[in-house]
């Protein structure tokens, strides 16, 4: 089980000591590395478009 | 363009020859059963190619010299075994520079470094290095020797009618314009096409953000001959460089310019060696160097939806443009004016139907949009065109500084040469007997005294593994290997086993118990094919 609690802090802990300008490439580096320990890119690409959700870019209604 | 004070045509290497238009009274209108216009690369092989096949042509360019500046310069092993066909193959062994690897870097860290597929079994190397110059010169050079091949000079195309049963082209030369019938017509006239505009067509596609420079300096530099590309480097923070070695101690940079940046003050001589300088100081290289040609560039997929209209065909630069990225732009050429070139050449001599020619497109085109595939993979990394894509690029390239997986993103899979497995005259894959596939090209096997690709017939060759059945046919030379040999080994082939192999080294279909009058059958099926 993976301890969500402790890789929550350890996010906030890397983003803060990076700052803001380093944040969206240590991020795309998380996603891509954790992507590929996963082992199952179905699973990922879900991931990817759930947590895509709520973030302002609001769907195309015609898609 | 080249330094101030010196000409087009003025290299610091290469003395460009200079053609003659055909005298004022060379007899010029007898109607040709081809006619190729553009005496580029891709014109001169596909002449090559029906002389190969003991087929005339008129082959005609507007200059009186060979492309000024060095342009393709990697070519890749198809394009080796086609030159190797048409028998002009001995000057570029001796002048290229072969290669095999490549290594990417990310500012100044190296992240990735790949190798293309080689062995004691391939006759030849994964690329090769060699200008632009000398591919036209050795072209024209096994040309000149051809006395099937009529060419002419100074001879440009005007005007062109074409209807079912041929063409009319309407040429001028210096000595005044003239009207040449053909009944066939290659038109390989490059990207800016005569003859695509005249009968209105138009290539369809994309173009990529990135725009390059791309530069070619003398210098004396050890490094051996990779691609090396440069992420992020010190010299162009934020953009891509590459390195190639070529002959005569010729360097060629290309660099990626920086958005907003103007084109025409990047190609200024005076910004050309201020970015050369910044590179080879990047590269640590101190000594002296020569400009000697530079470009700008920048990356398109671009082709025609059918490379046929009636009588008239489109090979090469006409039909496509594809991005250097993938060093297919000259190679992809090569490969049209080889697979046209024996076909029409069927067809010429009457052993072949007219509807043989049907496959051209759905082959060639099928072979252009895959090298978009691959090369719109690799100038999204190369120049990405967004924030997205830059924003990944850079993760990617950032991971791969310990991981190697990551590091094989930036891999540019230069050299899967394409299976013509979906095309009309390809035999459907039964479950085959191992080896190469329908449709792929043979892959080549050493033997003792060569190589299985120097055993192939002029036209079809039969492989058949274990004692062969007695089988004629006018086009067909039939090879047969020893069961447990070096062939039947390397493909896993049991007695029986038979490949049928096409003027251009793709398998046209394979056998795991051949039956001759079927194979026989097959290959009449594919020649007689009615338009
Ligand atoms: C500046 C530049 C840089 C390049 N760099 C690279 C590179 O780094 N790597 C790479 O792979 N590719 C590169 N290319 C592309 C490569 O050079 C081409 O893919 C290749 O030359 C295509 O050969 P072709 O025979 O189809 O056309 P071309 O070489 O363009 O030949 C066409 C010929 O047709 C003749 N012609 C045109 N119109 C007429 C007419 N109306 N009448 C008579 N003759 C005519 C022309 O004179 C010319 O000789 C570059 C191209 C250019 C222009």
């Amino acid at each position: 089980m993976t301890d969500t609690e402790t890789l929550y802090e350890a996010l906030a802990g890397h983003l803060d000591t990076l700052g803001q300008d380093a944040a969206p490439l240590f991020l795309a580096k998380v996603a891509l590395a954790m992507g590929h320990a996963l082992g199952d890119t179905g699973r990922a690409l879900a991931i990817l478009d759930d947590c895509a959700q709520d973030l302002g870019a609001q769907p195309d209604p015609a898609q | 363009m080249r330094p101030a004070g010196r000409s087009e045509l003025d290299s610091l290497y290469f003395t460009y020859p200079h053609f003659d238009a055909p005298a004022p009274d060379a007899p010029r209108t007898d109607p040709a059963p081809v006619v190729i216009v553009g005496a580029g690369p891709v014109g001169m092989t596909a002449a090559l190619e029906l002389a190969r096949h003991g087929q005339r042509c008129v082959l005609i360019d507007a200059k009186d010299t060979f492309n000024d500046g060095s342009r393709a310069i990697c070519i890749a092993r198809a394009s080796y075994h086609i030159l190797d066909r048409v028998g002009a193959i001995a000057p570029f062994l001796e002048k290229s520079l072969p290669w095999t690897m490549g290594r990417s870097f990310y500012r100044g860290r190296q992240v990735l470094e790949f190798s293309m597929p080689d062995s004691p079994n391939d006759k030849y190397r994964p690329m090769y290095n060699i200008e632009q110059q000398y591919i036209e010169q050795y072209l024209w050079d096994a040309i000149a020797r051809e006395p099937l091949i009529e060419t002419r000079w100074q001879t440009r195309l005007e005007a062109i009618e074409a209807g079912a049963g041929g063409a009319v082209l309407t040429l001028a030369d210096p000595h005044g314009r003239y009207d040449l019938p053909a009944r066939w017509v290659l038109a390989a006239d490059g990207a800016r096409s005569t003859v695509r505009q005249m009968l209105g067509l138009r290539l369809r596609g994309r173009n990529f953000e990135g725009r390059y420079v791309i530069a070619d300096v003398r210098m004396q530099h050890d490094y051996p001959t990779i691609r090396r590309a440069l992420f992020d480097p010190a010299c162009r923070p934020g953009g891509t460089v590459l390195i190639h070695r070529q002959p005569d101690d010729i360097w060629r940079i290309d660099y990626q310019l920086r958005d907003g940046e103007s084109e025409a003050e990047a190609i200024s001589e005076e910004n050309v060696r201020a970015s050369v300088t910044a590179v080879l100081e990047d590269i640590g290289h101190s000594g002296p160097w020569d400009l000697e040609w530079w470009s700008i560039y920048s990356a398109n997929t671009l082709a025609l939806d059918d490379y046929r209209h009636g009588p008239v065909v489109f090979i090469g630069d006409s039909a496509h443009i594809v991005p250097i990225f993938g060093v297919r732009g000259l190679n992809n050429g090569m490969a049209d004016a080889q697979n046209i070139g024996w076909k029409l050449a069927l067809v010429l001599s009457g052993q072949a139907g007219e509807g043989l020619l049907d496959s051209y497109t759905p082959e060639r085109r099928g072979a252009t949009l895959d090298v978009f595939a691959n090369a719109s993979k690799s100038a999204r990394f190369m120049t990405p065109p967004s924030f997205g894509w830059s924003l990944m690029r850079d993760a990617a390239l950032s991971l791969a500084l310990h991981h190697p997986w990551a590091g094989e993103l930036a891999n540019p899979r230069q050299m899967a040469p394409y299976t013509y497995d979906q095309s009309p005259i390809t035999a459907p894959d039964a479950g085959g007997p191992g080896g190469p596939k329908p449709g792929a090209m043979m892959s080549d096997v050493a033997l003792g005294d060569g190589f299985l690709s120097d055993q192939m017939g002029p036209w079809f060759t039969l492989l058949w593994i274990g004692e062969a059945p007695a089988l004629t046919h006018p086009l067909l030379k039939v090879v047969a290997l020893p069961a447990e040999g070096t062939v039947a080994r390397a493909w896993g082939a049991a007695p029986g086993s038979a490949w049928l192999i096409r003027p251009d080294l793709h398998v046209a279909g394979r056998w795991a118990k051949a039956e001759p009058a079927a194979i026989l059958a097959f290959l009449d099926a594919l020649l007689e094919r009615r338009a």
